[in-house]
């Protein structure tokens, strides 16, 4: 033990402890096994359910298991160093900006501070060049608009996000400056926002954006921007001294969220004249659209001869809003550990930068403990890094091949696990075989199983190998649940309802928030009710996300219906579980979400036949705001009948007695209560 | 730097109660107060699957601190109890002690109101003294604590988050692998039940050994305390707590309700004495310096908490024209535009508090910007498994 001498009687002062290495490795090893073994505890459920469900239901044994282990065992090492550096270093940076800006900057230097913050945290965020890259997936003709936008027009795009989150951040500090309510600011925002979706999907040049713009809000709060802006609230709300009115630094990441849709949105409706409505490829390279065609893509002649060549060996592509949502990793590649590294420094040291500068320029304060503030940026860094790779390795590799086998739930499925190789196989020996309908399907003699006899598989020219003479025959297994059932669809949306779940209790964000909420109730709203509540929403989101998928419910109906139950429970919820919940919808959609919702959505929607996999994030985004207004509901009225069981109000109140107030002389009632 | 002699009125109300407490004080022209949130613990049964059993429940709750000049606290307290209906068991405590502060400049003067309403002259309202225990442990074993001091019906404790400050600091980056994270139990207790209550939570907490937390004991005079351990609903007309504190308003002290063993269990030995708490309030982030020099001074160790200074909407009194007294409302009203203050507490011998103020003042901690603000109050004795 560190050696301590004479606290109470202080005729000594504490001397520096002399401690032997094995209590220095003592301590670090304590403190580094309580940081794994809670995100051990984050992790279990959804890396358990996916592999469970996997082999046990879907009977499909995992690929390359000691490398999805591995992924694994570095999604928990990375998110235990990730968030172990937003509380050491990212977090106390924001609230100390929150604390000191105003009172020693200005608020015209703290609106500058915000809008700079904000422009950055967009153009730190990995996902933002994501969204740019699904330009290659999206074909002209389908979507003009969005083409543009991905592509030509992505200056565009990315500004407007940018001005969303900028204008969000600015107008969060106000509302903490100011004592601002949240109420006020949604209720007029949210029906804007969905009036402009609506809008926006019934002009057929707009509609295909809709899913790029709301993706666009999701995004935007990432695992860095999230725990950053509520941190600066905090510190704000503190100085203004109306945290609890304000919802105590909450808000900002609700403003993100809806801010960029609407931007985007506008920028879309804004843009859309010029644009051809989506067709075929024929009509967009046709003479009389011309104009239109090269407005798409930027008025560069020579791109638009280039696809005119490539239109017939495309055909038609991917609809844009399935290029958001609906890729895989395994069309990107594996990014390398300096890849990730790159994108890691991207998403942090920018953001880092510019509240260091803000601290020792405009404030010019020595930043605090600035050991602590090296280490948590170097621990972000390597633990956004690790993460990123255990995720490509471990969850979305787990999530990619569950999210394959799921359509077997509903339907029969090929099993490339069960595959069998036939050596000097010859085409000719395949017959030809005449189906009810008049199809002719060839079948390939093979021999049966011990005893059997000869069988009859089907022969497919594709998996014919003419070099080695080999045919692989993969065998086909009628679905789980026998057939598109009821039961099939439900075992689908079950398994969308638990990796919602799953997923959201190891989100590192919300786990940031669960802190924060935690620390401000001093300890009376639970990290892990939080956590919990905001899980089954996501849960249900997804349910009801995978159900569109399957059985082809229009979005926009879904969102107004959400949005609207959503503002009807915020109308009765007090402010501080208003912004509890509406901040909880920009936490959910983080890095471990997103990724496996991409696999399973695109499994499903592929197998479905649905043009595009949208929505999914987005009621993953909206459900949580409705089960957290509701659990505050529940809450307040369990209090209340608790209190209300505690008796009426007596005491010794003005009056209460009988006694009118003023008829006795206050004099003589001071010196009856004199101590 | 003045030297000011006031009495500092504490309520600990649920966080519901805070916006009526706040405007009793605009009514009474106190301008300003320090708010910290904090929960206030009680029991109830919870019906499961396996049946009843036994669970803490917390009540989000505010520890509301103001000033005012000697003598004129009891008064405050009334006004505020009857606003609040602090009578009624399990809405908070109302108590005050007297501190000597240590101010920047002269407080302006204040203009106070503090008639009492007619009905009051006709119950037997009175402050009796209590014990204040003040309790440092582990952020997480609070709970536990709490429990312990229901369970056995002997008050209800309030607790709030705090930070140590001290030896940890002094590790190097090792430091982080020590939480910082505390929790501070307060405890209410009247002073024949003092010493038996003491006992247990150092006894549950594990006080006694080294790097648990501390505990000190103060004498202060309470006007109210929460008496709602249990929340059932009611069975009855009225309560056992408004039964419970009709009596005690009747005999006009608690000392009815002693318990048995009271008195009969002395504390075990090695409790400091002629100790005195210090606790300098300013702006929040800037504490680390005074902290820095009340260490090298000799000071053991210090618990930081967060603050809000809140303003009321009261006007000071122009030119002092007319004022009454001389208000400790200054002391909240501050010297800067942020509202986030942090105190950080401090036990120490007498004789190194008076000490520490000349250090304090040497050091800059009353003078512009850092406009701090240094209480301090008496200790009867605390336990710490860190003292010898």
């Amino acid at each position: 033990m560190p050696k301590v001498e004479e606290q109470m009687d202080g005729k000594a002062a504490v001397r520096p402890p002399a401690m032997s290495f094995r209590r220095k490795a003592e301590l670090v090893g304590g403190y580094a096994w309580d940081r794994i073994a809670a995100q051990v505890k984050a992790v279990a459920f959804i890396t358990v359910w996916l592999a469970l469900f996997q082999v046990a239901v879907l009977h499909v044994p995992i690929r390359d298991l000691p490398g999805v282990c591995g992924g694994i065992l570095a999604v928990v090492v990375g998110l235990a160093l990730f968030m172990e550096g937003l509380f050491l270093a990212i977090m106390p940076l924001g609230e100390r900006c929150g604390l000191r800006l105003p009172a020693r900057a200005g608020l015209l230097v703290l609106v500058a501070f915000a809008a700079v913050l904000g422009v950055t945290a967009t153009f730190a965020e990995p996902a933002i060049g994501f969204l740019k890259q699904q330009g290659s997936a999206v074909a002209p003709w389908d979507a003009p608009l969005l083409y543009y936008l991905l592509n030509e027009g992505s200056g565009w795009l990315v500004g407007a996000v940018a001005l969303g989150v900028g204008l969000a951040v600015v107008v969060g500090m106000f509302r903490f400056l100011r004592a601002w309510r949240l109420k006020p600011i949604l209720f007029p925002l949210i029906p804007a926002l969905l009036a402009v979706t609506v809008w926006a999907a019934l002009d057929p040049r707009t509609a295909p954006i809709l899913g790029l713009a709301w993706d666009s809000g999701g995004v935007t709060t990432g695992p860095v921007t999230v725990p950053l802006v509520i941190a600066l609230g905090l510190g704000v709300s503190r100085i203004a001294g109306r945290g609890e009115e304000a919802g105590g630094g909450l808000g900002v990441v609700t403003l993100a969220s809806a801010l960029p849709v609407l931007a985007v949105l506008v920028l879309g409706l804004s843009l859309a004249h010029g644009f051809p409505a989506p067709g075929s490829a024929e009509a967009f390279f046709a003479p009389e659209n011309r104009a239109a065609a090269l407005r798409t893509v930027g008025g560069d002649e020579a791109a638009l001869a280039r696809l005119a060549g490539e239109a017939g060996a495309v055909g038609t592509g991917t609809v844009g809003t399935e290029g958001t949502v609906g890729t895989d990793g395994d069309g990107d590649g594996e990014a390398s550990l300096g890849e990730n590294l790159a994108v890691a420094a991207k998403a942090i040291l920018p953001l880092v930068g510019v509240l260091l500068v803000a601290l020792v320029v405009f404030v010019r304060e020595k930043i605090p403990h600035p050991d602590e503030v090296v280490l948590g940026v170097v621990f972000s860094l390597a633990g956004l890094c690790v993460f990123n790779e255990g995720m490509e390795a471990g969850l979305s590799s787990l999530g990619n091949q569950t999210g394959r086998a799921l359509p077997h739930a509903w339907q029969a499925a090929e099993r490339p696990d069960k595959a069998v190789f036939y050596e000097g196989v010859l085409p000719e020996r395949a017959v030809d075989a005449v189906e009810p309908d008049g199809t002719v399907v060839r079948y390939l003699p093979v021999a049966g199983k011990a005893g059997e006899g000869a069988a009859w598989i089907r022969f497919d020219e594709a998996r014919y190998d003419a070099g080695k003479q080999r045919y692989e025959w993969v065998p086909t297994e009628p679905a789980i649940a026998g057939g598109r059932t009821f039961w099939g669809y439900a075992l689908v949306l079950f398994f969308a309802f638990a990796m919602g779940v799953g997923a959201t209790l190891a989100e590192p964000s919300l786990a940031a928030l669960g802190v924060t909420l935690e620390e401000l109730t001093t300890g009376t709203y639970k990290k892990s009710f939080l956590v919990t509540t905001v899980a089954v929403g996501v849960g249900v989101g997804m349910m009801a996300g995978f159900g569109r998928i399957l059985f082809g419910w229009p979005l926009t109906p879904m969102l107004c219906g959400g949005y609207a139950l959503a503002l009807v429970l915020t109308a009765f919820s007090p402010e501080d579980i208003t912004a509890i919940a509406w901040d909880s919808a920009g936490v959910t959609t983080g890095p471990i979400t997103v990724p496996l919702v991409i696999a399973a959505g695109l499994g499903i929607g592929k197998a479905a036949g649905a043009s595009e996999a949208f929505g999914v994030v987005t009621m993953a985004s909206l459900c949580p705001i409705v089960a957290v207004l509701l659990s505050g509901l529940w809450v307040a009225a369990r209090r209340q009948a608790l209190s209300a069981g505690e008796g009426g109000p007596v005491g010794y109140r003005p009056g209460a007695e009988g006694g009118e107030e003023g008829d006795d002389d206050g004099a003589a009632a001071a010196g009856e209560v004199a101590p | 730097m003045i030297r000011f002699e006031a009495s500092k009125v504490v309520c600990i109300v649920d966080r519901r109660l805070t916006s009526a407490v706040e405007e009793e004080l605009r009514r009474m022209g106190v301008g300003g107060y320090f708010a910290e949130h904090a929960k206030q613990d009680s029991v109830r049964m919870r019906r499961g699957l396996f049946g009843q059993r036994t669970v803490l429940s917390e009540a989000p709750s505010d520890i509301i601190r103001f000033h005012l000049p000697r003598g004129r606290e009891t008064e405050a307290m009334v006004r505020v109890a009857a606003a609040a209906d602090l009578f009624l068991p399990g809405r908070g405590s109302l108590f005050a002690q007297p501190v000597t502060l240590f101010l920047p400049g002269k407080p302006p003067k204040e203009k106070l109101s503090l008639e009492l309403p007619a009905w009051a002259s006709r119950v037997p309202l009175k402050t009796s003294p209590h014990d204040l225990i003040w309790c440092v442990v582990q952020r997480g074993r609070a709970s536990e604590l709490a429990f312990s001091l229901l369970d056995m019906g002997l008050c209800v404790p309030t607790v709030s988050y705090g930070e140590g400050m001290g030896l940890r600091d002094r590790l190097g980056l090792l430091r982080i692998t020590i939480p910082r994270d505390k929790e501070i139990l307060m405890a209410i207790v009247p002073p024949a039940d003092s010493d038996f209550v003491m006992d247990v939570m150092v006894r549950k907490a594990r006080l006694r050994e080294p790097g648990r937390g501390y505990l000190c004991r103060s004498r202060v005079h309470a006007l109210v305390t929460n008496t709602q351990m249990y929340r059932d609903p009611r069975r009855h007309v009225a309560s056992m707590e408004q039964v419970i504190s009709t009596l005690d308003m009747l005999r006009g002290s608690t000392d009815w309700r002693r318990l048995p063993y009271a008195g009969g269990r002395p504390a075990q030995g090695g409790h400091a004495r002629r100790l005195a708490r210090l606790s300098l309030i300013c702006e929040e982030g800037a504490g680390e310096k005074p902290i820095a020099v009340a260490l090298n001074a000799g000071a053991g160790g210090a618990t930081k908490s967060l603050m809000l200074r809140q303003m009321t909407g009261a006007e000071p009194d122009a030119e002092g024209a007319g004022g009454e007294e001389e208000g400790g409302e200054w002391i909240a009203r501050g010297a800067t535009a942020s509202h986030a203050r942090e105190r950080c507490d401090l036990v120490v011998p007498r004789d190194l508090a008076q000490d520490l103020e000349t250090k304090l003042e040497e050091s800059g901690f009353f003078a512009a910007p850092s406009m701090g603000i240094a209480e301090v109050s008496q200790v009867i004795d605390a336990v710490s498994g860190n003292a010898k």
